[in-house]
């Protein structure tokens, strides 16, 4: 029953909504019943018209944050690691991170222009933050013992940052990982209701002008199974890459 | 003050009819283009203040924009390209136009036109297949132009695509080649003309809608019509005078114009001025529709008399 308390609620609500738009207490032009917005959500997705703008949006949200990743990671533990680096980009790192990424869609645009480029720069600078600062203090909190017994094994810089220092950063790493994914989705998303012409912002754009409403809830509801999807796909990919790490926090204490 | 005196006084002031002078306040969504030069008229020549009205203006993107903003109450008028409103009509809401805005009479006041880059090799609408143009806001007149004039010339509608950006940032997609191609109006025509950054690949893009078109026109939920059949008949009658003042001081109009835009004088002195009509004529909207159906923005045609509240 526990288990199932959570559906009931969202049942709950989906019936609510129904009613609320039966019932004509709010304009049904602008809040469809949820069924009419499931059978909608239903036949675009059969007809590969929703699949086509989410597989746009994924692929420019996960391009962002594999790039984002591969420069952000290296960078963090470097950052963690070497005071001297750390004092280097600090300032410049503390100055941008605070940035809202919506705020560079402008600029974004008039560097990039309005395609894809555009819309996978803004997602890396969303991501890029939270990876780093992942990165940097998981790096930072990795005990000097690591690092001393390192180098009393005569481990080489690379095996070190391979093997020591990455796998002791990496709960913290994918925390920050954690952070950046669904904001790789808002993000990517945001930037393709402007000058887009795919992905799921443009399509939720574009049903809004066009005054198709209940197509424009099944584009917001394409949108939350993506993120779920995605979320899924994180916390399976980082439980299993941290399995070592289950159950050690007390051994690392001591 | 006691709290219960202060109350009783506030009270009092709250349940004070109007007074007689009072002006009407009014909400008013438009765009900061030439097409709403009717309403920076109406507000620099005092009709509204004549009509007893109070008017707030908002400056939007878009009839697709301004439509939800009447939808929702939050502006009780708005100015909308025709096709924003066929489409909100089709989809089952409540919109009558009220007044009429601009109208295009293809061919001798374009105030819209199709741009290139100016080192552009594009030389027809033709070679616009499998490109990027861009318009206003997605889904209005600009988007069924677009799809009549590549029907036109020979290229399925939907090859070419189409993004949406605003007016004033137009040329700098142009320039940034993001955009092969924009559909825009004045005085973004004359300034990014003028400029050198861009040249007219079509200087009447809206030409399948017949002549002559309405483009846009002032519009208010039929519900809100009938509850303020008074405002609703002031604003007409105010934006209609300012119709007649273009008509006949057009340097006037553009001074005007001028100041609502930032345009410099040199330009503002070059750009061509939208006609304004003096009644709303169903013929004028009947093509829009037929285009809309034809190219699939609406299910079926229906009579121009059912949002022009007849």
């Amino acid at each position: 029953m526990r288990r199932f308390s959570g559906l009931i609620v969202f049942v709950a609500l989906a019936c609510l909504w129904e009613a609320v738009s039966r019932l004509g207490i709010v304009s049904r032009l602008y809040f469809p019943p949820v069924s009419t917005i499931a059978i909608t959500f239903w036949k675009l997705t059969v007809s590969g018209l929703l699949p086509l703008h989410a597989g746009q949006t994924l692929t420019r949200a996960l391009a962002g944050l594999g790039i984002a990743a591969a420069v952000a990671v290296p960078l963090g533990l470097g950052m963690g690691v070497s005071r001297r680096l750390a004092r280097l980009l600090s300032p410049t790192v503390e100055l941008l991170r605070p940035v809202p990424p919506p705020a560079i869609i402008p600029a974004a645009m008039l560097l990039f222009g309005i395609g894809s480029g555009m819309k996978v720069f803004v997602v890396f600078f969303a991501c890029f933050f939270p990876i780093l600062v992942g990165a940097m203090d998981g790096a930072r909190a990795v005990p000097p013992q690591f690092r001393l017994t390192a180098a009393a094994y005569g481990l080489s810089r690379y095996d070190t940052l391979a093997r020591v220092l990455l796998p002791a950063a990496g709960p913290s790493v994918a925390a920050g990982f954690r952070t950046a994914v669904p904001m790789a989705l808002i993000v990517a998303v945001l930037s393709e209701m402007i000058g887009a012409t795919s992905g799921i912002g443009h399509y939720i754009l574009r049903m809004q002008r066009t005054f198709a409403i209940p197509e424009m809830y099944a584009g917001v509801a394409m949108l939350g199974i993506l993120g779920l999807g995605l979320n899924a796909a994180v916390e399976r990919v980082t439980a299993r890459l941290l399995r070592w790490h289950e159950g050690r926090g007390d051994a690392m204490e001591g | 003050m006691p709290r219960p005196l202060l109350l009783a006084l506030l009270s009092l002031f709250l349940a004070l009819p109007a007074h007689a002078a009072e002006p009407t306040p009014l909400r008013v969504g438009y765009m900061p283009v030439g097409d709403c030069l009717q309403f920076f008229v109406a507000e620099a020549e005092g009709y509204f203040k004549a009509e007893g009205l109070d008017v707030t203006g908002a400056s939007m993107k878009g009839g697709a924009v301004i439509a939800p903003a009447v939808e929702g109450g939050e502006l009780a008028i708005g100015w909308s390209n025709t096709v924003s409103i066929i489409l909100a009509h089709a989809k089952g809401f409540d919109f009558t136009f009220l007044a009429p805005g601009v109208e295009g009479v293809a061919g001798t006041n374009d105030v819209h036109a199709l741009l290139v880059p100016a080192d552009s090799k594009i030389t027809s609408v033709k070679e616009l297949a499998g490109k990027t143009v861009a318009i206003n806001t997605l889904g209005n007149i600009n988007e069924a132009a677009m799809r009549a004039l590549a029907e036109k010339a020979g290229i399925a509608p939907d090859s070419i695509r189409l993004v949406e950006v605003p007016f004033p940032d137009m040329a700098t997609a142009l320039a940034k080649g993001s955009a092969d191609a924009a559909l825009t109006l004045e005085p973004f025509v004359t300034d990014a003309v003028s400029r050198g950054v861009a040249k007219v690949l079509d200087p009447s893009p809206h030409a399948a809608f017949g002549n002559p078109y309405l483009i846009g026109a002032w519009f208010a939920k039929k519900s809100w019509i009938k509850a303020h059949p008074e405002t609703a008949a002031a604003f007409a009658r105010a934006v209609t005078r300012a119709s007649a003042f273009i008509a006949a001081h057009p340097d006037k109009a553009r001074e005007i114009l001028r100041g609502r835009t930032k345009l410099s004088p040199e330009l503002a002195a070059k750009i061509t001025l939208p006609r304004f009509p003096e009644k709303l004529e169903p013929a004028a909207l009947q093509g829009v529709i037929d285009v809309c159906a034809r190219f699939g923005l609406i299910p079926k045609p229906f009579a121009a008399g059912e949002v022009l509240g007849r």
